[in-house]
């Protein structure tokens, strides 16, 4: 039961990070950013 | 005890659900427990975002854990410490920041680890008033897996709600067994606890002082026992968690000298000071029923919110005070007599711990996802239960037992996608401000911010290519957007500021900044950095009274705002500048110590030393922090090091570094 109660548990991940994937959206990245506004 | 297991019908359907041999305690609730951990590991390879830099990664603070005792008084608040009005959440930040420094994924680790510990200790909570394991399995699952909790688990400096829910839960437990303690001593060691736990929980956020309410509730309709304990023993039991909240609250009046941190009515922040109480509140409403479907069906999530007022003869106030309000007279009639004591316990259990963040005291935002974190944990409880009580009828038709489960499993898959899918959002300041910009477009602060984040995006190298070019245009957008929205928001100002740097019109840049300051309630320390530095390049004055009037300015900042490290920054760029290598020195010192990781502060350092003609402690210090110059663009540390190179090999160590003694293009000295 224990077996069968993980099974369960992974199979759940399994299917909440498809349905993630399937929320998720893209977005344009402005990642580059800086630490300060600043000029060295 | 009353529980599903004592009613006839329900222990039949515990039978036919539940099988014989079921998985242990321990492997139920840590399977669980794993499942959400496993959920929430995108979130590791999440940055430093939002309130981030200003609480944690340029705060000072946390580097002088010698400096923590001034929490304690008003001095903490004097010098603007983030946060001051919340001790237990700085001393848990300098605890951290000690042990982890700067490391984002452990960070975020800590912040899944005190939600992962939240989840527990309610469950635990549960199981001491004599919930079923079903039950507390369910309630571990649901606010697990909140959706609505991506803002409070993915941002670091968010961490506050989660701490602040684990101590009032440890409270909450304590004081439940204080209530069923058999000796005196016993009970006086668990209220004891009990006080404690809540005046941290309390100082941690205040949002979590209505937690006694939620106990009492909890106690009084006693969901799983036959008769709720005698209210003079629940009442002495309580008291010791109202004296932690009392505890908290005077220490907000002795360090603040009122009520709420967040000052008096001239904080245009408060939109309450905008348009009064009354339009708030009748917003509030609106928001509440907002916050009741995204807990129970997750869309509308968003890292921004515009506030804004509201009549109470608007169609959608009427309904949403309502609706709100026939909650209450449900929750109230379930509670009298004990009739449906669960869904008493849920709903005004939620309806209590709202009742902080409920604007009937301005804040700063009048709505945001975090501030639902504790306030959902009743409801997750009354809706496991409600998905426990579908699954048991389709379990029987089918003869399935595991099918119990099933409306729980797929209302745990649905909030964990969106909750996984959602905290992406806040895996960088560029991607929550394109978003809260998109969902959010009457937002100035969002317009604003998504400016700064476009300013910042710049490839440092290509200061004048068509790329940069088109981001700045693109930022003035947003900031013209920013300002006719709100005028007044100190962000619009400071955004065309930023637009005027980056176009290097210093006079406008000026202006705006002045007006920026004027606006200002706190968190100035950005707006006054800034201003000191473009007042140095003011045209149409004389060298000396810029210099003046811009050490002037960062002096008052500093001694305004002593932990701010981009203030020190500022400040040993400035004293470089107008030529105090000294001075310099001293303030990039000041702003190492108060955060060594800040690559900017030792590239200066480097920087003054090479230009008073040190290359030997540019090249020493070249090689101490390369470290912490790994963060830097490759092409400013390569201009380092090789100016470092031509410097020593221009100077020779016996000219003592000085250009006036030695042949420049020789290197060899004159002396």
């Amino acid at each position: 039961m224990t077996r069968k109660f993980l099974t369960y548990v992974l199979l759940a991940a399994m299917t909440i990070a498809a349905g993630s994937m399937a929320c998720g959206q893209t977005l344009s990245d402005l990642d580059n950013g800086d630490e300060t506004d600043g000029a060295t | 005890m009353r529980g599903p297991s004592d009613n006839p019908d329900e222990a039949a359907d515990d039978a036919a659900t539940s099988g014989r041999r079921r998985p242990s305690e321990a492997v139920i609730l840590g399977g669980l427990l794993g499942l959400c951990a496993v959920v929430l590991l995108p979130i590791l390879a999440f940055g430093f975002v939002y309130d981030d830099g200003w609480t944690i990664t340029a705060n000072g603070f946390l580097r002088q854990p010698a400096d923590l005792p001034l929490l304690l008084s008003d001095e903490a608040a004097r010098r603007h410490v983030p946060d001051a009005f919340r001790p237990t959440l700085v001393a848990f930040d300098v605890l951290a920041y000690q042990l982890l420094g700067l490391l984002a994924p452990a960070h975020h680790a800590l912040s899944i680890a005190l939600h992962l510990l939240v989840c527990w200790l309610g469950q635990r909570w549960l199981g001491i008033l004599g919930a079923p394991l079903d039950l507390r399995a369910a309630s571990v699952a649901l606010f697990g897996l909140l959706a609505l909790h991506a803002e409070a688990i993915a941002v670091i400096s968010f961490r506050e709600d989660l701490l602040a829910a684990a101590l009032a839960f440890g409270g909450a437990i304590a004081a439940s067994q204080a209530l069923r303690a058999n000796s005196a001593r016993r009970r006086g060691g668990h209220a004891l606890a009990a006080a404690g736990l809540m005046a941290l929980a309390a100082a941690a956020k205040m949002s979590a002082a209505a937690a006694p309410i939620l106990w009492w509730i909890a106690e009084a309709a006693a969901p799983w026992s036959d008769a709720p304990l005698p209210w003079r023993r629940r009442l002495a039991a309580a008291a010791p968690l109202a004296a932690g909240v009392a505890l908290a609250i005077g220490h907000t009046l002795l360090t603040h000298g009122a009520l709420s941190p967040y000052g008096g009515p001239g904080n245009l922040r408060l939109f309450a000071n905008r348009v009064g109480v009354g339009p708030v509140l009748a917003e509030s409403t609106v928001i509440h029923l907002g916050y009741l479907q995204q807990a129970l069906l997750p869309f509308g999530l968003s890292p921004e919110y515009v506030d804004r007022g509201a009549s109470w003869g608007d169609p959608a106030v009427l309904l949403a005070s309502a609706a709100l309000l026939a909650l209450l007279a449900y929750g109230l009639g379930a509670l009298r007599g004990r009739r449906r004591p669960l869904a008493a316990l849920a709903i005004l259990g939620a309806l209590a711990l709202a009742l902080p963040t409920s604007n009937l005291a301005a804040m700063p935002n009048m709505r945001a996802d975090r501030l639902m974190y504790l306030p959902s944990w009743p409801l997750c409880v009354g809706l496991g239960a409600l998905l426990l009580a579908l699954g048991r009828p389709l379990a029987r038709a089918l003869r399935s037992p595991s099918l119990a489960y099933l409306p729980l499993a797929l209302m745990a898959i649905l909030q964990g996608s969106v909750l996984q899918a959602s905290a992406q959002v806040y895996r960088s300041n560029g991607a929550i401000w394109t978003v809260a910009a998109r969902r959010a477009p009457d937002s100035a602060r969002a317009q604003a911010l998504l400016a700064e984040a476009l300013l910042a995006s710049r490839e440092r190298e290509e200061s004048e290519g068509p790329e940069t070019r088109r981001l700045v245009s693109a930022a003035r957008a947003h900031c013209r957007r920013a300002e006719a929205l709100d005028p007044l928001d100190e962000l619009s100002h400071l955004c065309f500021a930023r637009v005027a740097i980056a176009r290097q019109e210093w006079a406008t840049a000026e202006h705006r900044l002045r007006r920026a300051l004027e606006l200002s309630v706190d968190r100035s320390h950005r707006i006054i950095a800034a201003l000191a530095e473009v007042t140095l390049d003011l045209p149409g004055r004389s060298e000396a009274e810029r210099s003046a009037r811009a050490l002037e300015i960062i002096d008052a900042g500093l001694r305004e705002y002593p932990y701010a490290v981009e203030l020190w920054v500022a400040a040993g760029r400035l004293r470089h500048r107008v030529g105090d290598p000294t001075g310099a020195d001293a303030a990039l010192a000041r702003a190492f110590a108060l955060a060594p990781e800040r690559w900017e502060t030792s590239a200066l350092t480097i920087e003054v030393a090479l230009d008073r003609g040190d290359p030997a402690r540019a090249i020493e210090l070249l090689d101490e922090r390369h470290r912490v110059l790994d963060a830097a663009a490759p092409g400013l540390r390569a201009a380092l090091e090789r100016r470092a190179w031509d410097h020593s090999r221009l100077f020779s160590p016996t000219s003592g570094g000085s250009l006036l003694l030695s042949d420049p293009s020789t290197g060899a000295s004159l002396r």
